[in-house]
């Protein structure tokens, strides 16, 4: 682009150059046009002048005055000169124009006629032309008095050249075209004047233009320009001879407009082509004034069609123009080829540079060349490159702070919501206990905004003793730096509350206390229910105390019925027997039967007795839990029911060893193995014992082929006292099911029986490992049933 | 037991106290009985130093005003008193009261049967035994 503009400067350098060079050419070809024309016209006139000039001289000729003066003498004689000349003239002019009278001819025969005629001859052969139309003089009337030739009428003092000879002494006349003569010719009159320079009569020469006419086409000629076009006009813009038309000339004038231009003695000017010829050159010059003469007021104009005289600068144009697009073109070549080595890159740098302007650090140019452009690019490169880098680490590092800021927004948020819907009442107060913030819930509390309640205190919310005892609480945990988690009193409109509070001092970055942080919420209910639950406790526990005591002083009671009522049975019983044996001479044997009777009686109570009282204990003196092995304890307890001989009593499997209680388990196993004794009906009599482990519960089982029980008692006979049989049949107290059955329910186990009549029963109860298991490992693996 | 030495009673029931008396009868043993209705009267008379120490002293835990076990204690507490052998003679078969009276040094424990004849054959075994055994004193 820049090298396209730098050859559009040179071509419009150029351009301008040619321009001014041309207006150079231009002057110097009007210049010289303008030499030429005046050179020219110099010729003319010249060449006129020196055919004047002759005539001039001829005029002084003695023949020429001799013959004039005596005309003039002659005519003076006369006395009508005018009429004379008037009559003669119209004698010449009534004649035929061919027709030649004497009086003609003796004109055009005398001396100076015949030297006239010599001397046209002489100028005829000289320049190979009638140099002259025909020539005559004329006495100071007017009236020819030699001739070369006829002229057209006789006086021609009328005729305004005549005149204008006389007058000025020279007459140029405007060209014209003689027919007759076939020339372009002009007339020529000079005064006559004799020695002492009075006027005798003028000659009148019609110089054949046509050594003008030479002179102007020679110079037409003789111009290295084709268009060149002379033309002659004269004083009046009448066209004398236009080497354009050459037909015809000394028709038409010039231009108005021009014919004003041209007032200077020369010049030349610029001027449009006539008829659609292109602009023309228009060199003038002036005729001269000649020695005395008035200057014959022609104008010679050189006129050069501008194409022409400038096709050397046109040329030069034209070769501007070739060398200018040749330039332009090379210029782009160059500086298609630069831009490729250089402005490409340097456009790419700029892009490049652009492109990471926009931020699009990973631009990176493509080095071409190893030159300095090439090292630039790659500058550039590393310099992206370290941007990009940069540029990456600061956006990480905003990610980062963004991630953080958002993360923080959103948990100041999470935060912020917290505060707002938390219902647990928060506030923050200064060292002074100035609330600065407090959250939603507790300004509902105040009946506030929360903004509102900043900048008051605990005194402008609650009764003085409140507020007393609230800074007194600030002040303190302010003072020792601890936090501390208090159970106070609380007002909210108007009523009391209980509520636990939280309060912690705030410390700034130095480790300063700045305020007290606090977290409150309502505990009445739970207070309420805590007080209920306390009261409840208390109740329970004195109830349990209660029942505790009414249990043991049941139990005393029972222990103490017990004996109370056993001292006197005792008593009884052993009156009974001594009266037996004091007094047995006085029963009969019936009174005899009757005291038995009594006595088995007594035992019978006595027994119950000790039954109810086993059965109150159960459950109080349960003993210390132990580890039991029950195969020993079930060894200990048969012995003690000492089976009759007909009962086999056997242990079926390996009984585990338990932690229990040893009477009451014992106590189990008793009744249940001596009821199986007690109502054996078979002569062999078998009772099993068995274990197995079901559930997590131990299953023991006592089994027996006794006399069965019906499935309507199963559940009867664990009821207290009641027995099956008759308890004259059978010595039960009807209470070992029963007492059983308790201990049993106790640890958390079961007891039934399952029997079929005639065949046995077998009385099962359960045992849960957890209340009974031994802990210790080492004896779980004795339990192996 | 040294024949002339008494065996003290203690016992507040009337009829319990009756069949003690009629079994040693029926056991001819010739010690002299001396029957206290309760504890305090037993300790006056032991304290009483014109009475005559019993060899063993035969006592009820079951009694009204000082009960039988304040009655050891005391009597345990009693330098002078604290080596006479008592044997328990009562109808608790509680085990505390048994493990209370060996913890107050008692020499015996027997549980008065309903039945007199087995109550004889446990007076019997007593007598025997402290025929026996040697007195502290």
């Amino acid at each position: 682009m820049a090298f396209v503009s730098v050859a559009l400067l040179i071509g419009v350098a150029g351009y301008i150059s040619l321009n001014t060079s041309q207006k150079a050419l231009q002057e110097s070809i009007g210049e010289n046009s303008v030499s030429l024309a005046t050179g020219t016209l110099n010729n003319i006139d010249g060449a006129i002048y020196n055919r004047i000039e002759e005539f001039q001289i001829y005029s002084e000729d003695s023949e020429v005055q001799e013959v004039t003066k005596e005309s003039n003498d002659e005519f003076e004689k006369l006395d009508d000169i005018q009429g004379y000349i008037a009559q003669k003239d119209k004698e010449w002019t009534s004649v035929p124009k061919e027709t030649v009278t004497a009086f003609m001819q003796k004109l055009a025969s005398n001396e100076p006629a015949k030297e006239l005629k010599r001397r046209l001859k002489f100028y005829e052969e000289k320049y190979g032309y009638r140099v002259f139309g025909e020539v005559f003089v004329t006495n100071k009337y007017g009236v020819n008095v030699a001739q070369t030739g006829k002229t057209t009428d006789y006086s021609q003092a009328d005729e305004q050249w005549w005149q204008m000879t006389k007058k000025s002494g020279l007459y140029v006349a405007d060209v014209e075209y003689d027919k007759s003569a076939n020339v372009y010719s002009t007339d020529i009159g000079i005064r006559i004047d004799d020695e002492n320079g009075n006027f005798i009569g003028v000659i009148k020469a019609v110089l054949n233009i046509e050594s003008v006419i030479d002179i102007i086409k020679k110079a037409k000629k003789a111009s290295i320009y084709e268009t060149t076009e002379l033309k002659l006009f004269d004083k009046k813009g009448r066209m004398i001879f236009d080497t354009a038309k050459e037909l015809e000339a000394f028709k038409g004038t010039l231009d108005k407009g021009i014919f004003e231009k041209i007032t200077k003695s020369s010049g030349y000017l610029l001027k449009a082509g006539e008829s659609g010829e292109g602009e023309e050159l228009f060199a003038y010059a002036h005729s001269k004034r000649y020695r005395d003469y008035e200057p014959l007021g022609w104008v010679l104009a050189i006129e050069y069609e501008t194409k022409e005289i400038f096709a050397s600068v046109a040329e030069l144009k034209n070769i501007m123009l070739i060398v200018f697009l040749t330039l332009t073109i090379v210029a782009i070549l160059i500086g298609l080829s630069v831009s490729r080595t250089i402005s490409k890159p340097v456009q790419k740098l700029r892009n490049a540079a652009l492109g990471v302007g926009k931020g699009e650090l990973d631009t990176k140019i493509e080095v071409e060349s190893k030159d300095e452009v090439g090292e630039l690019a790659n500058s550039f490169n590393k310099m992206t490159g370290h941007l990009k880098e940069t540029v990456d680490n600061l956006n990480r590092e905003i990610d980062e702070r963004r991630r953080t800021e958002k993360a923080l927004r959103e948990s100041e948020n999470k935060y912020r919501t917290l505060l707002k819907n938390i219902p647990q009442k928060i506030f923050y107060k200064d060292s002074n206990s100035v609330y600065v913030l407090c959250n939603e819930s507790y300004a509902k509390d105040l009946k506030l905004k929360p903004v509102q309640v900043k900048g008051k205190t605990d005194y402008d919310f609650y009764p003085k003793d409140l507020a007393d005892k609230y800074a007194a609480d600030d002040k303190r945990i302010m003072q020792a730096d601890k936090s501390e988690m208090m159970e106070e009193k609380y007002i909210k409109k108007g009523q009391e509350y209980i509520v636990q509070t939280c309060k912690s001092p705030v410390k700034d970055e130095h480790g300063n206390v700045i305020g007290v942080f606090g977290v409150f919420w309502d505990i009445t209910d739970r207070k309420k229910a805590e007080q209920s639950l306390e009261k409840l406790n208390k109740d329970l526990e004195s109830t349990i105390q209660e029942l505790s005591r009414s249990n043991r002083e049941l139990h005393e009671f029972a222990y103490i019925a017990a004996h109370d009522l056993k001292a006197p049975l005792r008593a009884i019983g052993t009156l009974a027997d001594w009266l037996l044996t004091d007094y047995s001479d006085k029963f009969d044997q019936q009174g005899k039967e009757r005291v038995n009777l009594l006595v088995s009686r007594v035992k019978r109570i006595d027994k119950l007795i000790d039954s109810i009282l086993w059965y109150s204990e159960v459950g109080h003196n349960m003993q210390e839990n132990e580890e039991m092995d029950l195969n020993e304890l079930l060894s200990e307890v048969i012995y003690k029911i000492e089976p009759p001989e007909n009962i086999e009593i056997t242990i079926e499997n390996e009984l585990p060893t338990i932690i229990c209680g040893k009477r009451p388990i014992a106590q189990v196993f008793q009744n249940l193995i001596s009821n199986a004794v007690r109502y054996m009906d078979k002569p062999e009599g078998q009772i099993k014992v068995s274990c197995s482990e079901e559930n997590g519960f131990w299953k023991f089982g006592v089994s027996d082929n006794g006399p069965g029980i019906e499935e309507k008692y199963f559940e009867k006979i664990f009821k207290i006292f009641q027995t099956l049989l008759p308890r004259d049949e059978v010595e039960a107290t009807g209470i070992g099911l029963s007492l059983a059955k308790k201990i049993v329910e106790l640890y958390g186990g079961r007891i039934w029986v399952e029997s079929k009549l005639e065949r046995g029963s077998t009385f099962y109860f359960t045992l849960p490992k957890e209340e009974v298991e031994v802990k210790n490992g080492r004896h779980k693996a004795n339990i192996a049933c | 037991m040294v024949d002339t030495k008494p065996i003290l009673l203690v016992e507040d029931d009337h009829v319990d106290a009756m069949m003690v008396k009629r079994a040693l009868r029926d056991l001819k043993v010739t010690n002299p009985l001396v029957h206290s209705k309760n504890g305090k009267e037993a300790l006056e008379y032991l304290r009483d130093e014109n009475n005559k120490q019993p060899c063993v002293i035969l006592l009820d835990l079951n009694m009204p005003e000082t009960n039988g076990v304040e009655f050891l204690r005391a009597l345990k507490a009693d330098e002078s008193l604290k080596l006479t052998p008592v044997v328990v003679l009562t109808v608790s078969t509680e085990e505390r009261d048994v493990i209370e009276s060996f913890n107050l040094s008692v020499a015996g424990y027997i549980i008065k049967p309903v039945d007199y004849k087995k109550f004889v054959e446990a007076i019997r075994t007593v007598a025997l035994y402290w025929t026996l055994s040697e007195l502290p004193y």
